[in-house]
């Protein structure tokens, strides 16, 4: 079957993002493991323990999705699959969301009910080692390499208008932030302040909150047919105006008004257009709809609609 | 790149700070100062009496938790007061900071790990019961246990 989707000069792009995201759920695995191995009763680390298994959510949506998007039109799904991604992201990102709110209060819960968190020593390597440090490291571990992916895949989320990839670029370059906080709790502990721990964890906990938050209302506005926006700052795609603008600059046509909503990486949308002439007007659209998927990648599927006047409400 | 190496530099300045603050103190701190106390006022252990592990006969006390915990205190230049009571009674004590340590052959899954501090399993299977969050003291414990198996 075609592949409709991506032009050939992505295709690499999608290749790499595909390798990294496998990196990505390797990298991870090791880390979630690690985790659980020396988190203890610190409530700070269960909740980064807990974040860090969440963030594999979206790696993983997006590697599913990303199978199944590229399946052509069929009678069942006479639009292609394209929305898969925009069904990942809403479910990833709900998830995280409710993850999110049950994480604010269990740490919260910790904090009212004053758990003093007991660490205590770890035999490593023949030496005895506070458990608090080997925590420390785990979590030093669980965050550099992180940025590290995510610097790399976020240039190529935005080149593939792919929401899943950036937002999960995005989450990876930004997990020092919560990783620093287990820190501070742990160091915290060490120092006698039990409180540091329950502390650190609502901070997490919020920051999973924010992401969800974020992220949901993301996914419904997109599903919501919104304008297109760019992935990266949610500002309208000037797209959508250079097609209206190609579209009034061909000669049969006197008049026109575009709209498009997104599909997963890509755009549908319709056009209407008043004409100088009924001439030749079949060819002319088909000609036209051919020259409008030549002009950018992202518009997939479009129609044009000859009308006497252009309709007031888009 | 140059951000990525910017931002690690920033992390990786800030982590080696915060560690270096620490390497020069007592580290961990008893947030209740479980283990101070004892040097002051002598190690406040109560015992709930378990076969083996503690036994009290022709009112003496031993048992292998008994040993452990003499051995502990004589290292570390502390008197021990034991007291005998119920395994109940003794979580009580421990939850208010009434007692520094609870012998009496619990297991490592001990019920009570909810309510009070573990110290690692001593032989595998068995643990001391601290006040929750007495880090100094489970530290100090702890180092003890691995030395004595060490030893063995």
């Amino acid at each position: 079957m075609k592949k409709k989707e991506l032009p050939e000069e992505l295709k690499g792009t999608l290749q790499k993002a595909k390798k990294l995201e496998w990196v990505t759920i390797i990298y991870m695995s090791t880390v979630v493991v690690l985790m659980y191995l020396v988190m203890g009763s610190s409530q700070a680390m269960k909740t980064a323990w807990l974040e860090d298994i969440l963030s594999l959510i979206p790696t993983i949506a997006f590697l599913i999705a990303e199978k199944i998007n590229t399946k052509g039109p069929n009678n069942t799904f006479p639009y292609g699959y394209h929305r898969v991604f925009s069904i990942a992201f809403l479910t990833g990102s709900l998830a995280l969301f409710s993850m999110g709110l049950f994480l604010i209060l269990d740490s919260s819960m910790s904090l009212l009910n004053m758990e003093h968190p007991t660490i205590g020593i770890m035999p490593l390597f023949g030496y005895d080692i506070w458990q608090g440090w080997v925590m420390i490291a785990v979590l030093i571990y669980s965050f550099i390499p992180a940025i590290y992916i995510g610097f790399k895949k976020l240039p190529l989320a935005k080149k593939l208008h792919n929401k899943i990839l950036f937002t999960d670029s995005e989450a990876q370059k930004a997990d020092y932030n919560t990783s620093f906080a287990a820190i501070l709790g742990i160091i915290g502990i060490g120092y006698g302040l039990w409180w540091a721990d329950a502390a650190a964890a609502i901070f997490i906990s919020f920051s999973i909150l924010k992401d969800g938050y974020d992220n949901l209302k993301t996914a419904v506005l997109d599903l919501m047919d919104r304008h297109p926006v760019h992935t990266e700052n949610h500002k309208k795609d000037d797209l959508v105006l250079d097609i209206e603008n190609f579209v009034k600059s061909w000669d049969w046509v006197k008049d026109a008004r575009v709209r498009f909503r997104e599909h997963g990486q890509v755009y549908f949308g319709e056009i209407a257009v008043v004409v100088h002439t009924n001439e030749n007007l079949a060819e002319n659209i088909e000609q036209g709809i051919k020259s409008l998927t030549e002009f950018h990648w992202k518009i997939n599927d479009v129609t044009i609609t000859p009308l006497p006047s252009l309709p007031k409400d888009y | 790149m140059k951000i990525f190496t910017d931002y690690l530099f920033k992390i990786i300045s800030t982590v080696t700070f915060f560690l270096l603050l620490n390497a020069c103190s007592d580290f961990p701190k008893d947030p209740r100062n479980s283990l101070e106390n004892a040097k002051a006022t002598g190690l406040k252990v109560g015992v709930a009496l378990n076969q083996s592990f503690t036994i009290f006969e022709d009112s003496v006390l031993s048992g292998s938790e008994i040993d452990l915990i003499r051995e502990f205190a004589r290292r570390n230049n502390l008197d021990v007061n034991f007291t005998i009571a119920s395994e109940s009674e003794l979580i009580s004590k421990l939850e208010k900071y009434d007692l520094h340590i609870a012998a009496g052959g619990f297991s490592k899954k001990t019920i009570w790990s909810r309510k009070v501090g573990t110290t690692l399993a001593y032989d595998g299977s068995h643990v001391l019961l601290i006040p929750k969050g007495e880090n100094a003291l489970v530290t100090e414990l702890e180092r003890h246990f691995l030395k004595e198996t060490a030893g063995k």
